[in-house]
């Protein structure tokens, strides 16, 4: 019974001093491990050292990400080898699309660095060039950012052209086509939504804007693009 | 050679592996499945699906070259060192055979290991945000014969050199194997003519494993020709009977007692 007892007692005793252990271990390279980046290996020597898992590196090194990025937001960081890390991912596994579009938008957010931002969408659209997602995101920074309608509405339409598109491109490609200016084009991209959605919400905004988009023509041809005044109402 | 012989000896091995619990280790898969569902999905932002996929059918690999190695390495040493393996030659029952029948009970034990993980795979997409699909099944059958080649490989050194070293040069084998393409791409950057077909011989004596690595692409929905599955197939089969052609080489010359 004793010699039981001294066992258990030796037994918990070693544990504590095993936790101690590591509690004073992990004192001594917190550190270290601030800076532990500073080796982070190329995507080319990940690439190989996978041996076929590379794409569960890729996700791993994606969880590396999002601590990463949420000690930045909790002050711990300037994160400072975003890039490295992005293009580690991205070169493990290209088609990891949801890499390419939360880096260009932390790039775009927290940094306003939107020459970054877009070319890592870029570089995703060549990896990944059916994927309407990352086109969207572009021509939305296009839209958003610098008010580039047209370059904006050329995005959201070849967003549109994806296989994986959804109404949203379609219909953010007329509404950017609007705002450049270009009305028929416009009119013909609610004209294609109408007869392809099966939304009925859809539907009923492009039949609206269908109306008002030959009104605004109808008015256009008679009175010219800059007439400021009174609209008789027959239009 | 007697197929009766073979599948006698094959049965056996399931049943030794299936005693020696290596089962259990459907059971890990089903808590890396979970955990990669459950614990991980909060840090996944977006990409649960992809994640908890990648993650299965990686697991399916890895638990199955932990079954080769540590099994498949010992499993003709272990026999011969018990002495067991006399009582069995002395019946009539030929060295190949025998062999074969070892490979054969350890593919059956694998077959049963990736059948099961394929299933909780299954249930365990329908319960999470990702979506089963066919696809799938490809890359499972692709890592089936991955690992068929690797115990091809773990019973053909297991006859020339001990359990341990065995284990060693079959996973040096598994590293060589995912790295031969990239060896070969290496020596095509070398400078001379030499380099380039050095490079190309090791490329072609050595088993290229990434040919049954088609996990990235089913996940993100490519689909996995019949043609390549028929080569992968071939190319499998083929390099597993040259190393048991050589193995039964080796161990017909091997001096028991």
């Amino acid at each position: 019974m004793i010699l039981r007892l001294g066992r258990l007692l030796s037994l918990v005793v070693l544990m504590v001093v095993v936790v101690v252990s590591l509690q004073g271990l992990d004192r001594e390279t917190s550190a270290l491990r601030h800076d532990e980046r500073l080796y982070f290996p190329s995507g080319e020597f990940l690439v190989e050292s996978s041996l076929g898992f590379r794409e569960v590196m890729a996700d791993w090194l994606w969880f590396r990400f999002i601590q990463y990025y949420g000690a930045f937001k909790q002050g711990g960081n300037d994160l400072r080898y975003l890039g490295l890390i992005v293009r580690s991912i991205n070169r493990l596994d290209p088609r990891f699309t949801e890499a390419y579009r939360l880096a260009s938008f932390i790039y775009w957010s927290d940094f306003g660095q939107i020459p970054q931002a877009l070319d890592i969408l870029r570089r995703g659209v060549m990896n990944n060039p059916d994927h309407a997602g990352l086109r969207f995101q572009i021509g939305f920074m296009h839209y958003v950012v610098d008010h580039d309608y047209p370059r904006a509405a050329r995005w959201f339409e070849m967003a549109a052209e994806c296989s994986d598109a959804t109404d949203r491109e379609g219909r953010f490609a007329a509404f950017a086509r609007q705002r450049a200016g270009d009305d028929r084009v416009s009119l013909a991209l609610w004209s294609d939504l109408l007869e392809t959605s099966s939304s009925p919400q859809m539907q009923d905004l492009a039949a609206k804007m269908i109306r008002k988009l030959e009104r605004a023509i109808r008015i256009d041809k008679i009175y010219g693009r800059n007439f400021v005044g009174p609209i008789p109402e027959a239009f | 050679m007697n197929p009766r012989h073979i599948l006698a000896l094959a049965h056996n091995t399931y049943r030794e592996t299936v005693r020696d619990r290596i089962f259990y280790l459907v059971a890990v898969f089903g808590f890396v499945m979970l955990a990669s569902t459950a614990v991980l999905s909060p840090l996944t932002v977006g990409a649960q699906a992809k994640i908890m996929t990648d993650v299965g059918l990686a697991a399916m690999v890895v638990f199955g070259l932990l079954v080769v190695v540590f099994v498949g390495s010992s499993m003709v040493r272990k026999e011969m060192e018990k002495g067991t393996i006399v009582t069995i030659l002395a019946k009539p029952v030929g060295r190949r055979e025998y062999l074969f029948g070892k490979f054969l009970g350890l593919n059956m034990t694998l077959t049963a290991m990736l059948a099961v993980m394929a299933i909780l795979f299954a249930v365990m997409l329908l319960f999470a945000p990702g979506e089963f699909s066919p696809r799938f099944l490809s890359a499972v059958y692709l890592a089936f014969l991955e690992l068929t080649l690797i115990n091809a490989v773990a019973v053909f050194f297991s006859t020339c050199v001990s359990s341990v070293l065995a284990a060693v040069f079959t996973l040096g084998a598994f590293v060589v194997g995912h790295l031969s393409q990239a060896l070969r791409e290496f020596g095509r950057l070398q400078s001379g003519p030499l380099q380039e077909r050095l490079a190309d011989a090791v490329y072609y004596l050595v088993p290229n494993l990434e040919v049954f690595n088609v996990r990235g692409a089913v996940v993100h929905g490519d689909p996995v020709t019949a043609g390549h599955l028929m080569w992968a197939t071939v190319y499998g089969v083929g390099w597993s009977l040259i190393l048991l052609i050589l193995a039964g080489g080796v161990f017909a010359r091997k001096e028991l007692r």
